[in-house]
């Protein structure tokens, strides 16, 4: 789709840098009876530039570590690092600013304003800024994920997949630190679900991002530089280079 | 912020608009109405205080008659404008998620939902004060013929009634924004992240405590009657139930859940697939549900206060008047007749004692001049009218509670009632400034302080201070039995009676000529809380369609959906009848309490049934315009 040739401006990041670190970070929900305690003091680095895959049973606590790790909501008590901030004691606002220039979040329900067109979707993290948007990185953007000709329709006038591409557009557009997604492709047919994830793994090398993506899938993990495994809130493991059966096989066990 | 940043946040707020067309014309029309209702109240007062001559009926009348009506209106307008954005803006709290969760700060939603807000309020303001200026001309007629301003009055144009309705609209709409905001920003960037739409369900304390201030203020108002009986007290039953709408109001939701999770655990209910799915909403969407109830229990609330107090404050009139007389029959005729009259009734045989009231105008001053606004000096005094009373026999009995009446025989005095409105302090030895339609300005004392003053009006003065103009009426009491004969005698002499239970019914009949008017405003103000709860009820339902398309995918057949509305329809409806009917009863039970013997909610069953009916027939209406789908 694009080459990185045609990529601009893009620092290269190298892979010895972490780009995402967490230290002993628990959270605990408070709520009826007895408190859920989502995350059990996870300790995880995340290098510059990788994909990282998060898997686990239903309930370990995936979702939560991402929208910790990515400042969508506070930790109870750990260290949250993102480059090179302390973001575990910013105030709500000041975290909201730091999220939307070095964070990119791509959701399972797509998360669009139904009534901006595609191209005002992907300027939002711009003019939320105060920032122009960056005319030739929109349609760099938008040609990346495939919908240069697109750009004024409204989602309600996508598909799912196309929907999906817009929001791994906007994720990328103000060139975070690093990129969360979570099951971006859960709400897509297999066939256009690989579809996005060729498109958001090409995108990510392209502009050299990191990536950490919670899936379900064992073949969208394979193909990631590193699996980690969590169960009850912790993380149970590490792997590389395991095969989609194998990955499989993991899962199955720890939901046991 | 650079201009073009500006500019790209401006046109996420004008899309947001455009795709939210129908809730926001909605929420005009009710900012345009509620402009409306004050600039005509402000129109017809300004123009009654800028009469030049203070004892016309423009001038004695007006800004009394249209005072009222607008402090009612004024507190409707700023609780039905702040409502309906609030109902607006609940209906996109997800958008406002979304936007936190792209990054949004919390003061960036804010400043977006502010300028939204105001942006709608200043244009309805502005068409809302050229239809009130267009409905205080369409006044003018039912003004003129119930005799409350002269033939050939015409409203003076002036800007203050716009500038009055934008110094209290626009704050209303700009807190009821940043309310609605600082929920919306409060919400969690992880709340767009799942796709559950459902409302908040805990209630901030904040909120909490407000409600409770609000029903402890209630009760304090609703008390006042207590201490302060008379007109006074008739205020306090419209503000008490009031702030008793806006605790429940606060607490809303709470309730709403508390009775849903009730209703759901009836068994006779489940079963029902629609009876279910109406509860189980209720309980989801409790503040959605209590912003539906709330507008319409206002309707059944006020429209029952308003007409009970009314009815009981004339029923407290005819008694007080009952009381004070002791005569038989009475004589009603011309003020130059009245000599000739007391002199031919007194001579009568089987007459024991006459007694003659008459009329006095009067203005009195309730407020010292402010001399920077001079134009606003009609507000600083008050119309009456003065009881001029010669009954040196004590026929009459206003039931003193200070002083003598038999001072007032001096020249200069006056006896003023206990519950005056206007004069609340004064006593025995105190002046007050006088103005008489002849210009001449006086300051009598204050010799005697009476009860009676619903029945016998708020001042009596003897005709060694006033004389009297217009009609007079004379009293008079004849020895045990010998009423008919007397009647029959005078009746030939010229000087036809009647009894005197006839003439008390008669004159409190005659004390509400302006009842159709007083009518025609209740009207217009349950008007404006019909429309403004209809269109809150719409607003709510439209942007459910999602929410019927899902149960559309699952199964549910229209009808289903259909019987699901109806029973949402009915809880909105019979909840608002009943929180309506509870928030009325304390100020119509005190109302009744301090002003009449015996007991009277001094509600009209007719009229009470017909508030009823319309607030269920609303509550119907607003749903009925829901898009259901089968297959979706």
């Amino acid at each position: 789709m694009t080459h990185p040739s045609a990529v601009s401006a893009t620092a290269p990041l190298t892979t010895n840098r972490t780009a995402v670190s967490l230290t002993d970070v628990h959270k605990t929900y408070p709520g009826g009876a007895q408190p859920v305690h989502a995350m059990r003091g996870v300790t995880l680095a995340i290098a510059a530039g990788s994909f990282t895959a998060v898997m686990g049973p239903s309930g370990s606590g995936k979702s939560t570590l991402l929208n910790v790790a990515a400042g969508l909501d506070g930790p109870t008590s750990g260290r949250i690092v993102i480059g090179d901030t302390d973001v575990s004691h910013l105030s709500a606002d000041a975290l909201t600013q730091f999220r939307r220039r070095h964070v990119g979040f791509i959701f399972q329900s797509y998360n669009l304003l139904p009534h901006l067109t595609v191209a005002e979707n992907l300027r939002l993290p711009w003019w939320l800024d105060g920032r122009m948007a960056d005319a030739r990185r929109e349609s760099e953007l938008l040609a990346a994920v495939g919908l240069s000709d697109m750009a004024h329709r409204l989602p309600s006038e996508l598909s799912g997949g196309q929907a999906q591409r817009v929001a791994i557009a906007r994720a990328l557009a103000t060139q975070p630190a690093v990129i969360f997604a979570d099951e971006p492709t859960g709400a897509l047919d297999s066939h256009t679900g690989a579809a996005i994830l060729d498109a958001l793994r090409e995108a990510v090398t392209a502009f050299h991002q990191t990536l950490v993506m919670v899936t379900h899938d064992p073949q969208v993990a394979a193909a990631a530089d590193e699996v980690v495994f969590l169960a009850d809130g912790a993380v149970v493991d590490r792997a590389a280079g395991l095969t989609a059966p194998q990955l499989s096989q993991r899962v199955l066990e720890l939901g046991r | 912020m650079t201009a073009v940043a500006a500019a790209g946040m401006r046109q996420v707020s004008v899309r947001a608009l455009r795709a939210h067309w129908p809730s926001a014309a909605g929420v005009f029309l009710t900012v345009v109405l509620a402009a409306a209702l004050m600039v005509a109240s402000g129109v017809l007062i300004e123009s009654g205080l800028r009469e030049s001559d203070p004892f016309s009926p423009t001038a004695m009348m007006l800004p009394a008659a249209m005072g009222s009506f607008a402090g009612v209106a004024l507190m409707l307008a700023v609780f039905v404008v702040s409502q309906a954005f609030a109902a607006a803006l609940r209906d996109r709290r997800r958008e406002f998620a979304l936007l936190r969760a792209v990054g949004a700060t919390g003061r960036q939603v804010r400043s977006l939902i502010t300028t939204e807000v105001m942006a709608i309020s200043a244009v309805a303001l502005l068409a809302g004060g050229v239809a009130g200026w267009w409905g205080a001309g369409a006044l003018v007629p039912l003004l003129t013929s119930s005799g409350i301003v002269e033939p050939g009055f015409a409203p003076s144009p002036s800007p203050w009634p716009l500038l009055g309705a934008a110094v209290l609209l626009l704050p209303a709409a700009w807190i009821a924004g940043r309310l609605a905001a600082r929920e919306m920003a409060r919400l969690s960037p992880t709340a767009a992240v799942g796709t559950s739409t459902a409302d908040a369900r805990a209630l901030s304390p904040g909120r909490i405590v407000a409600a409770w201030i609000c029903a402890g203020a209630g009760l304090l108002v609703t008390l006042t009657p207590v201490f302060l009986p008379g007109a006074v007290g008739g205020a306090a039953g419209a503000a008490s139930a009031f702030l008793y709408l806006i605790a429940v109001g606060l607490a809303g939701p709470a309730l709403v859940l508390r009775a849903a999770t009730w209703l759901t655990r009836r068994r006779s209910l489940q079963g029902h697939a629609a009876t279910v799915l109406a509860s189980a909403n209720a309980r989801g969407f409790s503040r959605r549900l209590t912003a539906a109830v709330v507008p319409l229990a206002l309707l059944v609330s006020l429209g029952s206060v308003q007409t009970g107090v009314n009815h009981t404050v004339a029923q407290a009139a005819a008694q007080q008047l009952g009381d004070a007389l002791a005569a038989d029959l009475v004589w009603q005729g011309p003020s130059e007749q009245a000599v000739d009259a007391r002199e031919a009734l007194a001579g009568a045989p089987g007459v024991e004692a006459v007694a003659t009231t008459g009329q006095a105008m009067v203005q009195v001053r309730t407020d010292s001049a402010d001399e920077d606004l001079p134009f606003l000096d009609g507000l600083n005094w008050e119309a009456g009218a003065v009881t001029v009373l010669e009954d040196p026999a004590g026929l009459v009995d206003p039931g003193v509670t200070a002083g003598d009446m038999a001072d007032l025989a001096e020249p200069d005095t006056v006896a003023i009632a206990a519950d005056g409105l206007t004069l609340p302090g004064m006593g025995v030895g105190d002046r007050l400034e006088l103005r008489w339609p002849d210009g001449t300005e006086t300051s009598p004392r204050v010799v005697a302080v009476y009860e009676r003053g619903l029945g016998l009006g708020g001042l009596i003065m003897s005709p060694a201070t006033a004389s009297s103009s217009g009609g007079a009426t004379v009293y008079v009491e004849t020895e045990p039995g010998a009423a008919d004969a007397v009647a029959a005698s005078t009746s030939d002499a010229g000087f036809p009676m009647i009894p005197a239970a006839e003439y008390v019914e008669a004159a409190v009949a005659g004390g509400s000529d302006d009842s159709r008017l007083s009518n025609v405003l209740l009207m217009v103000l349950l008007a404006f809380i019909g429309i403004a709860a209809a269109n809150a009820l719409v607003i709510a339902t439209r942007s459910r369609t999602g929410e019927f398309a899902l149960l559309g995918r699952l199964g549910a057949t229209r009808r289903q959906l259909r019987a699901m509305l109806g029973v949402e329809a009915a809880l909105v409806g019979v909840g608002a009848v009943v929180i309506g009917t509870l928030t009325a009863l304390p100020g119509l039970i005190a109302a009744s309490l301090a002003m009449v013997r015996g007991f009277s909610l001094g509600l009209d069953p007719v009229f009470y049934a017909s508030l009823a009916g319309a607030t269920v027939v609303i509550a119907f209406l607003g749903v009925a315009g829901a898009r259901l789908r089968a297959r979706a």
